[in-house]
């Protein structure tokens, strides 16, 4: 037995407005609860030695032990201590905490946002994030089992295969403000409210790590536009003109929901590439991976810069198929 | 959404505020009689809910009803009067908080029963579309009502027959003195929708545009004859269940945390922020509404009781 992996689970993810005004599914807390518990079973099997669970206010870490009766898991399971409740920022800490503790790597459970939250946080642990939000690029829709598996054997191995994602870095006029892991869009909204955003009238520009024609949100119009990679050293940055549209691109902007966009132009962005919001009459806000997120108030400077320092991820595929090849399934 | 709009939005939630802060002080004085269950730090909720509505559509509320009351556009005076027990009041002084209602205004009745309005909504949808209108029905009720039958019974039916009802759950995280981690097993009472095939949506119950646009995405659902949704709003009540509650079952830091979280503050802070209000408009007005709330309650004050000879009049059951 050995080495420590952390598992953070979103009890808020799946469940906003994006159900109503687009055709995002519902993900219930039990149903995050039974991923948790095979994400477990795949931590056993790896034989690592400590689990350690962000506490949330759903139990999700509770439930899933409660769920396995008088089973007995080997490894060491432990929910993290911390104060809970505070939404977004429970993530970040989680993921502070499991950093300082040197968890190997993190399982992350929720959708773009609860990935950028724990981004916050993580500082270079490699994360395993499994889709159970709604406008998914960053996490991958896999089993728990798998994910679980992996993240062991990154743990147990040392050997994982991993890669770094992109970032966008946001900058105010005091420094630093927040990042996004996909895309940051610039919006004519006045208020973070219910956080979604499919109005394409209120977009001003979009600004994407990664898009491709098989990805849903707003970084799909880059894919069906310009395609970007995630393994790519470039980002891309669209214009939108409501006006005069150089080009009109279809794209699944959110589950269910399929909107021509206006683009005006599209650049391509060099890493550490920045991309300057001049201070308007009018403030903006931006949405960060799909939520309405930062206000930039009238008359004030942004900038969003492309960095090749996001945090890093483990390559399920990858790390288990050199797993096997070095014989881990064998006895 | 335009200026005058979004400074009424903050109006309404002043209205509530200050209605329901002097209905304390006088409930403490012993000028109002019987129960008096207050919603302040919910405001956001009643007031961006109903921002939706027209005055044709209908409301069902609670025993917690002050604030929906005020935001379909019910009477102020009228309501203090009604708490009051004065004969000018909405129940002619017979009824007091937990039985408001107006017709006129689409207010089918606050109700001191535990999910009474979870009966009555339905039947409300029913109504508008066998007469085929596009009215809708706002239904509010409260996670500990999450749990009553006419909970299951209500969406049930308006999800079978796809009724114009949006309902709105209220959890402000307590049934009288219990939690909901005591009182339910999960966490979102939204989830609940999945089992009657509606959508549910979980939403900042203290950010008023948040309700707003997600009660506002639910009508244009209603309106549209494509059914029933549910709405959870996550929230929390300031005051005890009732006047006088003690509150042993909550900690002082978790008050203070959601006070953190004061709709108004929060709504007037941003409307400042991005130029739509100036501080001073929005003292303006405090102060308006300050007057409006003297003026109620002089005139509950100015008003005869109900005489003995009336005490059989206007009874039902
Ligand atoms: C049918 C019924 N059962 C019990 C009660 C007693 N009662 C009054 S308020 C209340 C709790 C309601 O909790 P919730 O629905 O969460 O509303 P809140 O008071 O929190 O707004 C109860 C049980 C009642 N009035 N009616
Ligand atoms: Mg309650």
């Amino acid at each position: 037995m050995k080495g420590k992996v952390g598992i953070i689970a979103n009890p808020a993810s799946g469940k906003d407005i994006r159900r109503l005004v687009a055709f995002g599914s519902v993900f219930d807390n039990e149903e995050k609860v039974s991923i948790v518990r095979r994400i477990l079973l795949g931590l056993e099997a790896a034989d690592v030695e400590e689990i350690i669970i962000m506490p949330d206010t759903y139990g999700i870490g509770e439930r899933a032990l409660e769920g396995l009766g008088k089973r007995r898991l080997k490894p060491q399971v432990e929910l993290l201590e911390m104060e809970i409740g505070h939404g977004g920022a429970d993530s970040t800490l989680a993921a502070q905490k499991m950093q300082a503790i040197s968890v190997a790597a993190i399982v992350v459970l929720g959708g773009d946002g609860t990935c950028r939250a724990v981004a916050k946080g993580c500082g270079e642990v490699p994360l395993v994030p499994v889709s159970t939000g709604t406008n998914n690029v960053f996490p991958e829709m896999i089993e728990g089992t798998i994910a679980g598996l992996a993240a062991g054997i990154v743990a147990v191995t040392g050997a994982g295969m991993l890669r770094r994602a992109k970032k966008l870095d946001i900058y105010g006029p005091e420094g630093w403000r927040d990042l996004a892991l996909v895309d940051v869009v610039v919006t004519k909204e006045t208020f973070i409210a219910s956080r979604a955003l499919w109005d394409m009238d209120r977009i001003e520009s979009i600004i994407v790590t990664r898009g491709e024609p098989d990805t849903i949100g707003l970084s799909a119009v880059a894919g069906c536009l310009s395609p970007v990679a995630p393994q790519e050293a470039a980002g891309l940055y669209l214009e939108l003109n409501h006006e005069k549209p150089t080009v009109t691109v279809l794209a699944p902007v959110a589950p269910g929901l399929f909107s021509p966009v206006p683009v005006g132009t599209w650049q391509r962005l060099t890493l550490n590439e920045q991309i300057v919001l001049g201070a308007s009459g009018n403030p903006r806000l931006l949405a960060l991976d799909g939520e309405r997120e930062v206000l930039v108030r009238a008359g004030e400077e942004a900038r969003i810069v492309l960095s090749a320092e996001g945090p890093f991820v483990v390559d399920i595929a990858g790390t288990l198929r050199r797993a096997q090849s070095q014989g881990f399934f064998t006895r | 959404m335009e200026k005058e709009k979004l400074v009424d939005l903050y109006r309404q939630m002043v209205r509530v505020r200050q209605f329901e802060t002097k209905v304390s002080e006088l409930f403490a004085q012993g000028k109002i009689p019987g129960f008096v269950h207050l919603y302040i730090g919910e405001e956001a909720t009643a007031v961006g809910a109903c921002a939706n509505l027209r005055p044709d559509d209908y409301i069902t509320s609670t025993h917690r009803g002050h604030g929906h009351c005020l935001a379909k556009g019910g009477d102020m005076k009228l309501m203090m009067a009604e708490l009051f027990g004065k004969k000018t009041g909405y129940c002619k002084g017979k009824g007091g908080s937990m039985h408001i209602a107006d017709m006129d205004v689409g207010i089918l009745g606050a109700n001191g029963i535990v999910g009474g309005g979870l009966g009555i909504a339905p039947g409300a949808g029913l109504s508008a579309k066998l007469r085929g209108t596009d009215q809708v029905t706002a239904c509010f009720f409260g996670d500990g009502a999450s749990n009553q039958t006419t909970f299951h019974e209500g969406i049930n039916i308006a999800s079978i027959w796809r009724l114009p009802v949006i309902f709105i759950c209220e959890n402000n995280q307590y049934g009288i003195s219990l939690h909901q981690s005591k009182h339910q097993r999960v966490a979102d009472v939204a989830d609940r929708a999945v089992a009657y095939g509606i959508p549910g949506v979980v939403v900042d119950g203290n950010d008023v545009m948040a309700v707003y646009e997600a009660v506002g995405e639910a009508v244009k659902r209603a309106r549209a004859g494509e059914g029933p949704t549910l709405i959870e709003a996550k929230t929390y009540r300031w005051h005890g269940h009732f006047e006088g509650d003690p509150t042993v079952y909550r900690s002082e830091k978790e008050l203070a945390e959601w006070k953190e979280r004061c709709p108004i503050l929060r709504f007037g802070k941003h409307l400042v922020e991005m130029g739509v209000a100036t501080e001073q408009e929005l003292d303006t007005i405090k102060a308006e509404v300050d007057n409006e709330v003297e003026e109620a309650v002089r005139f509950a004050e100015e008003s005869p009781l109900p005489v003995p000879e009336e005490a059989l009049e206007d009874i039902y059951a």
